[in-house]
């Protein structure tokens, strides 16, 4: 290696220790990486803001950025709550049925938009359903916390480590619900049976209770009617154009961006309002990652790496996907799976080589892993750290090892039967 | 003018006191909130009706507002009930929250008292004699008096 090749590795491994030990915030530590890397030379204006294999992937910041612009302007309707309301009432005030309903308007939801942003629409609402209800919150709150990983698995946009794949992948909207799709639907039929099992099978039904969460009325949420007809529109249109892409060739982040200024343009918010779901500290440390990944791609180790695990596993594909998968869930676990994706998407990248190759179902591998593995642990995915904290914020504080007592279950089982659905589809069935 | 000469009874409840209690005496008196004191008589804090409501209105409600318009009178009665059983100590937020309470004494100014009303927000100032609670000086009683002196002037 040259000694600018070493020099980016010991600054990468620095900022990785710095974000998992969390010594100091994450977005100082990739921007600090990133300024050592720029003034050594490593980075420079091509490499770090115009090369799509070396530095920032405009993709991935602006796909996230218009979705959140979409969530911003929709939010102000209502539709959200009104819809977990409708859920609850659905199912008529009894408590598992409840948790269930609750479950699956999670996991959809966090399909469509980004996980923390579902898991804090729905959290308000479980909050005043479980009031209602006279059941304690806690269980339902680590229930969507678990599902919108799930959930935000089947797609694309579901989940920020798939939006990191998929443009680093050339992988579309129609290929993530194609392959993860099914096994989604399979792990959300599983993780309700596991949750009767941790929840369902002590909850207890009150006939008072259930009266009071009928009487909700979840039309009231609505606030702004005409407002939620164009983002109903406007979000088919932006679906639409997902998954279309493969004939309109409009990228995915192009389609979120122009339904993200139809969105401002019809509903004549301030950008106070269409801005307020932006998480710019987010964006930035997306970018500052792309240039510390990107920099080890420039000097050469990606590709030595890459090649070296290419022949090292051959044409091992099932060895090659099980250890992904795996290590990436028990990763996934511990440390940020954003930074863990963007610095294995490269490695993989030169794995699969261009074009279709035998070892591409490493992307799915790499997928399962780094978003089911989040659930383990309390920490191991951003939605169960904004779920503990709204929940300790309304008087119904979470530990680390509750959470992760559940969660451990809950990754495990849909882990390995993830790694079967692999197994079998891209290797015995292939 | 000395704070002496503005100062109005004002209604003030100790930290056990019941809450439920302390909150009638409050809307009995037309007032904005009340002067909590401690064992000896010395005001700890002003615990305004805005206070009041955030410490029994649930913080979901308060992060997602849209849901106050869906929930009937039933659930905002019981919401209002949750006062049952607290106590005055319950509903002030925690000591390391706490600010200093806006406190001055019976020869104090007027001046004083609107410099510290504008710097804290507070609709009151506590007004004090040898450090036990006198009376207060409520935002309202100041300005009636600023404008009768513009007038006279």
């Amino acid at each position: 290696m040259t000694p600018t090749a070493v020099a980016a590795v010991v600054v990468f491994a620095v900022v990785y220790v710095l974000i998992a030990s969390e010594k100091i915030d994450r977005i100082a530590a990739v921007l600090g990486g990133a300024g050592v890397l720029a003034l050594i030379g490593v980075i420079t204006v091509d490499t770090g803001f115009h090369a799509p294999e070396t530095g920032i992937d405009w993709n991935v910041i602006f796909l996230l950025f218009g979705m959140m612009v979409i969530v911003s302007v929709t939010k102000q309707t209502g539709v959200f709550e009104y819809v977990a309301i409708l859920a609850a009432k659905l199912a008529r005030g009894r408590p598992f049925a409840v948790m269930v309903t609750l479950v699956l308007v999670t996991a959809v939801a966090s399909a469509l938009l980004d996980n923390v942003t579902t898991v804090l629409l729905i959290a308000p609402v479980t909050l005043l359903v479980c009031d209602r209800l006279r059941q304690a919150p806690e269980p339902y709150l680590i229930a969507e916390a678990l599902a919108s990983n799930i959930g935000g698995t089947a797609t694309l946009i579901g989940d920020p480590p798939n939006i990191i794949i998929g443009s680093r992948a050339g992988l579309d909207f129609n290929a993530f619900l194609w392959h993860l799709g099914p096994i989604v639907v399979v792990l959300l039929a599983v993780f309700i049976g596991l949750a009767w099992l941790m929840w369902g099978r002590t909850m207890v039904a009150d006939a008072k209770a259930a009266e009071n969460v009928m009487r909700l009325d979840e039309k009231e949420a609505i606030s702004n009617p005409r407002l939620l007809v164009s983002c109903a529109v406007v979000l088919l249109l932006v679906l639409a154009g997902f998954v279309t892409h493969s004939i309109t060739h409009i990228d995915p982040s192009i389609v979120a961006l122009l339904g993200a200024g139809v969105l401002v343009a019809v509903s004549r918010l301030g950008p106070k309002e269409f801005l307020e779901d932006v998480e710019w500290s987010t964006l930035v440390f997306f970018m500052g990652l792309f240039m510390l990944v990107g920099s080890l791609v420039h000097v050469g180790v990606i590709e030595q790496l890459g090649r070296w695990l290419a022949e090292s596993v051959g044409d091992r594909l099932l060895f090659a996907g099980t250890v992904l998968l795996f290590v990436s869930g028990i990763l996934s676990a511990i440390i940020d799976n954003i930074p863990y994706v963007a610095t294995l998407t490269p490695i993989v990248s030169e794995m699969t080589g261009p074009g279709s190759g035998p070892l591409d179902p490493l992307w799915w591998a790499l997928a399962l892993g780094a978003d089911l593995g989040g659930n383990a642990t309390a920490i191991g995915a951003s939605a169960n750290v904004v779920i503990i904290g709204i929940a300790a914020r309304n008087g119904h504080p979470i530990s680390f090892w509750r959470f992760t007592r559940y969660g451990v279950l809950v990754a495990a089982v849909t882990l390995v039967i993830a790694w079967a659905y692999w197994a079998l589809r891209y290797v015995v069935l292939a | 003018m000395r704070l002496e000469e503005l100062a109005e009874d004002f209604p003030a409840a100790e930290l056990g006191a019941d809450a439920a209690e302390a909150v009638l005496q409050m809307a009995a008196a037309h007032r904005v909130g009340i002067v909590v004191l401690d064992g000896a008589g010395a005001p700890l804090a002003v615990l305004t009706g805005a206070r009041i409501l955030a410490a029994v209105i649930p913080r979901y409600l308060r992060d997602d507002p849209g849901l106050a318009r869906v929930v009937d009178q039933n659930a905002a009665d019981e919401i209002f009930e949750r006062l049952a059983g607290k106590t005055v100590a319950d509903l002030l937020p925690r000591r390391e929250e706490r600010s200093e309470p806006p406190v001055l004494g019976v020869d104090d100014t007027s001046m004083e008292a609107a410099v510290m009303m504008a710097a804290t927000g507070s609709p009151l100032v506590a007004v004090t004699r040898d450090g036990r609670f006198v009376g207060a000086v409520t935002i309202s009683r100041l300005l009636r008096f600023a404008a009768e002196r513009a007038e006279e002037r």
